[in-house]
């Protein structure tokens, strides 16, 4: 299966045939190799690049780009290339963060709830519904209040935000794989239900929850850049995409070309994500295995 | 009649653990306040005095479910406590700043509509055509699109450079309801930027299997001109999926206007939210999301109904 | 109506003992429940195999997965060596459980597809705590030999394998804690004919090694004859003949045992082929089961006794027996269509 994922088909497909099924178009290598390239660069962000991102220099506010500050100078005289390449370190740590934060708290309820089924579902069900009847922002928003606010919080608030949708994922996953015969087998060796769940349901249940992971990087970066916009995320003089593209919007008059920077890193990493997490359910789509 | 009665009853019935659940929620993220909740309340510089009679006001030295019990009381009768900034009961504030979200949302939901559904419907008419794969591609950018980073473009354009429509602010529609229009444009735009994405992409993939189905295959065969398949019979089977997009889409924007109210100063609930947070004005906050989740669960609730009137399957299977 | 017990008193304590064993499934608001087993006793001796016989919906599986504790009883017990189930507490269920073992019907959904061999069939050792992870491989292997397929299938996923090398993994590691006993339901029933008597034959050869009392579950008449020592008819939940394999499948008392023999094809020549009175209808829902006798709705021989009366059960030859108040008519041997007799009143 990987093979034809990376190999692509065997002549005689249609070109222009429905995306994936083992095709590997050009979004998703672009995706991939971005997000490569991205991977790198923001995390050995402080040995690659060399300029501060916190350092002002109010001598040359909002410069033009130029050979020592590739992207320009933000409005404190700060090197923009480096504070997007350590902004982006920022934003993509706290995306993972939170999914994380939202794998963690979700997918063992989930599982747990749908494999148990009776009480204990019916009950984290309408958990879940309520939470999942909060805006995500809303809620993310007043978790990161009680929490205090800074990235990290943030970040958590957002990965809590997230773990219903999970759960619920995880447990639609659970309800149907219990039903299984090879279930049936454990529990005839005298199985524990911990056996079963950590043996059985969860490794038949983890490709729909890889795609969701991967899909819900890119909302989380998203969330990311909204909470820090919002001064709820990163706080100054730190650097994130969300917070780049905050104090280009004061700026704007002055300086619009400061928002392009941030918001397309954010556009573009967060379309590679998405691109990935359509390919890996194509991919993964068990309708679609090689045998 | 009566069986349509005790439909609706019992999906209201349904919905009250979920309304519980959600003000319990809402309460209990006072519990995450680390440290003493009392001190962070109380705000910095706070002498002793006025932690305690913070303690004292949010019941905080009483167990859980005492001062649950206590504040829910309040709620019921409206009463949502005070904000500590504006000195001014929580739910007077709210009041005050609700018709602003409530302009500029409901006409995003508007807007995302009568786009997102007749785009939705010529991308399914014209499935893997280069019209689709258009909208496909629009679409999926839409959905990846930080709210505001449209909305700010939208704010440089249209309101800086060409000062076509103005930048931020919204003055009350009762004072001023042309003007208030005009600066309700752009944030609407922006807000429902995400939801055409979404909407178009729901309408397009419901329509394409109805499309698709045997039934409508014969009907095609029998040779029922296509647009009056498309109005009675495909658009109507899709009832059930508006319907569930319209009640997504509104918990969506709901979010969103945290942010696009943000972007473009409105004085609306959303940046009150914000505001809030920040200054750990938590008794504001605390309302603020009390009032949207209930505004969601009502939605679902009318929709859930709504569900079973378009199909009337639904209702008899309750 | 629940029969006595079906033998008498043994000599040597019998490995399993079910009495009295129903299973009704609740179908909730109001509904009558759906009476899976409903009356079903019998022991299993030690070195034997006790087919049971009886078509789809006669419960058999549902009595398979009982033995094997899968499945709570609604009424009855089952008591493996001497220790009543049902008061077991959990760690000596679990003790319990490598005593019985079970071979499941679909080879395939059996297997957990993301498993190799190895690990598929050292999993009962591996939640039974015996051994460690090297242990449990080296066993595995040795199984695999066993079932006839080699050690180089060990690395291999269930998708790599075909239908029969699946239902050998499968019988490997039932094995894998040497238990006492098999069930085995419909084992061979998703084969191909062709693989169906490698799979008995294999069978038959580890139950003399591993000294295996078996539960063989079927439908097909041929199978049964093969593998079985004794037989037991099962209809509509409960049993209507017991008794060894020959006095059964030569000599049987029950008319609904003598319609599936009678019925079953056989290559016969023209000329030995008798008349027979065939099965009508289908097995009737296990909701509603007639009344009096089950059977008598399709059963040439019903009388007006039929439905007012449940049938005793009645030892009519040292080891054989059954239910059915004609029965001692077919003592002679006569073939069932002589004896049919006009359809009784109204079900």
């Amino acid at each position: 299966m990987r093979r034809a994922w990376i190999f692509g088909q065997p002549a005689g497909q249609h070109p222009g045939a429905d995306r994936g099924r083992g095709t590997p178009d050009l979004p998703t290598i672009l995706s991939v190799m971005f997000l490569l390239a991205l991977a790198v660069a923001t995390l050995g962000a402080p040995w690659l690049v060399t300029a501060s991102p916190v350092q002002q220099d109010y001598a040359q506010v909002l410069s033009p780009p130029s050979a020592a500050h590739w992207l320009g100078t933000d409005d404190l005289g700060r090197d923009v290339m480096s504070r997007l390449v350590h902004g982006g370190r920022a934003s993509l740590l706290g995306a993972f963060l939170a999914v994380a934060v939202g794998t963690t708290l979700g997918v063992p309820i989930g599982l747990l709830a749908g494999f148990q089924g009776g009480r204990l579902d019916e009950v984290v069900g309408r958990l879940l519904d309520t939470l999942l009847s909060f805006p995500a922002i809303v809620l993310a928003t007043a978790i990161t209040g009680a929490l205090g606010i800074g990235l990290t919080n943030g970040m958590i608030a957002v990965g809590v935000v997230f773990s219903p949708v999970l759960a619920r994922l995880a447990r639609a996953q659970a309800m149907v794989i219990k039903q299984e015969l090879y279930v049936d087998a454990a529990r005839s060796f005298g199985a524990s239900r911990r056996e079963m769940l950590l043996h059985h349901v969860l490794p038949n249940a983890v490709q729909p929850l890889i795609v969701q992971v991967t899909l819900m990087l890119a909302m989380a970066l998203l969330a990311e850049a909204s909470l820090s916009f919002l001064g709820l995320g990163v706080q100054p003089p730190w650097p994130s995409w969300g917070a780049m593209l905050s104090r280009a919007y004061h700026y704007m008059e002055v300086a619009p070309e400061q928002m392009f920077a941030p918001g397309l890193a954010i556009l573009l990493t967060a379309m590679a994500f998405n691109a990935l997490g359509e390919t890996l359910r194509h991919a993964l789509d068990p309708t679609n295995e090689e045998r | 009649m009566n069986r349509a009665l005790h439909f609706i009853v019992r999906r209201c019935l349904q919905f009250i653990p979920v309304i519980l659940l959600a003000t319990l929620v809402v309460f209990g993220l006072v519990q995450l306040i680390p440290g003493d909740p009392a001190v962070t309340l109380a705000g910095e510089n706070a002498t002793v005095e006025r932690i305690e009679e913070i303690r004292r006001a949010y019941g905080l030295d009483r167990p859980f479910l005492v001062q649950y019990g206590h504040w829910l009381g309040g709620v019921v009768q409206g009463d949502l406590a005070q904000s500590m900034l504006a000195s001014k009961p929580v739910l007077e504030l709210i009041a005050d700043r609700f018709p602003a979200t409530l302009l500029i949302v409901g006409a995003a939901v508007l807007l995302a509509l009568l786009v997102g559904v007749p785009l939705g419907i010529a991308a399914a008419t014209r499935a893997r055509s280069s019209f689709d794969n258009a909208v496909m591609a629009l679409s999926s950018m839409g959905v990846a699109l930080p709210n505001f980073w449209l909305a700010m473009i939208l704010v440089y354009w249209l309101a800086l450079s060409w000062q076509w429509l103005p930048a931020t602010g919204l003055p009350s529609l009762s004072d001023a309801p042309g003007k208030a229009l005009l600066h309700a444009i752009l944030p609407a735009v922006a807000l429902a930027s995400a939801g055409v994405a979404e909407v178009s992409r729901q309408v397009r993939s419901a329509l394409i299997e109805v499309l698709a189905s045997d039934h409508v295959r014969t009907l095609r065969a029998k040779g029922l001109p296509r647009w009056r398949i498309l109005w009675q019979h495909g658009l109507k089977n899709i009832g059930v999926t508006l319907l569930t997009v319209l009640s997504l889409l509104i918990n969506r924007l709901l979010g969103a206007t945290v942010v696009v109210e943000a972007v473009f100063a409105i004085p609306g609930i959303g940046s009150l939210l914000v505001h809030s947070a920040i200054n750990k004005d938590f008794a504001v906050v605390q309302g603020v999301a009390l009032m949207m989740v209930l505004i969601v669960v009502l939605i679902n609730l009318v929709t859930d109904i709504l569900y079973g009137v378009v199909d009337p399957r639904i209702a008899r299977q309750a | 109506m629940t029969p006595a017990l079906a033998t008498t008193p043994h000599a040597t304590a019998p490995l399993v003992r079910v009495e009295s064993l129903a299973v009704h499934f609740d179908r909730g608001r109001g509904q009558p429940p759906l009476r899976a087993v409903d009356g079903v006793s019998f022991d299993l001796l030690p070195g034997e195999t006790l087919g049971v016989i009886g078509e789809s919906g006669s419960g058999k599986s549902t009595l398979a997965r009982v033995v094997v504790l899968l499945q709570q009883p609604s009424q009855g017990r089952v008591w493996l060596a001497g220790q009543d189930s049902a008061t077991l507490a959990p760690e000596a269920l679990r003790l319990a459980r490598r005593q019985v073992q079970i071979v499941f019907q679909d080879p395939r959904a059996a297997l957990n597809p993301r498993m190799r061999v190895h690990r598929l069939i050292a999993e009962p050792l591996r939640i039974q705590r015996i051994g460690n992870a090297a242990s449990q491989r080296d066993a595995a292997v040795e199984l695999l030999e066993r079932v006839e397929l080699g050690a180089d299938f060990a690395e291999r996923y269930p998708h790599q394998l075909s239908g029969g090398q699946r239902q050998r993994v499968n019988i490997a590691r039932a094995l894998a804690v040497r238990p006492q006993v098999l069930v085995c339901d419909e084992v061979v029933a998703a084969l191909d004919l062709s693989i169906q008597a490698g799979i008995l034959n294999l069978f038959k050869d580890l139950q003399q090694q591993f000294g295996l009392t078996t539960l063989f579950i079927t439908h097909d008449l041929g199978v049964t004859a093969y593998v079985s020592s004794r037989v037991a008819v099962m209809y509509l939940g409960t049993f209507v003949e017991v008794g060894g394999r020959d006095q059964v499948i030569d000599a049987p008392l029950h008319p609904y045992t003598r319609a599936l023999l009678e019925a079953a094809p056989e290559p016969v020549p023209a000329a030995r082929r008798r008349a027979h009175a065939p099965l009508q209808g289908e097995i009737p829902s296990p909701v509603a089961p007639p009344s009096g006798c089950r059977f008598r709705t399709r059963c040439p021989l019903a009388v007006d006794r039929c439905a007012a009366e449940v049938p005793a059960w009645r030892e009519l030859r040292p080891g054989q027996h059954v239910a059915c108040h004609r029965a001692h008519e077919a003592l002679d041997g006569a073939p069932l269509a002589q004896r049919a007799a006009p359809p009784s009143a109204s079900p």
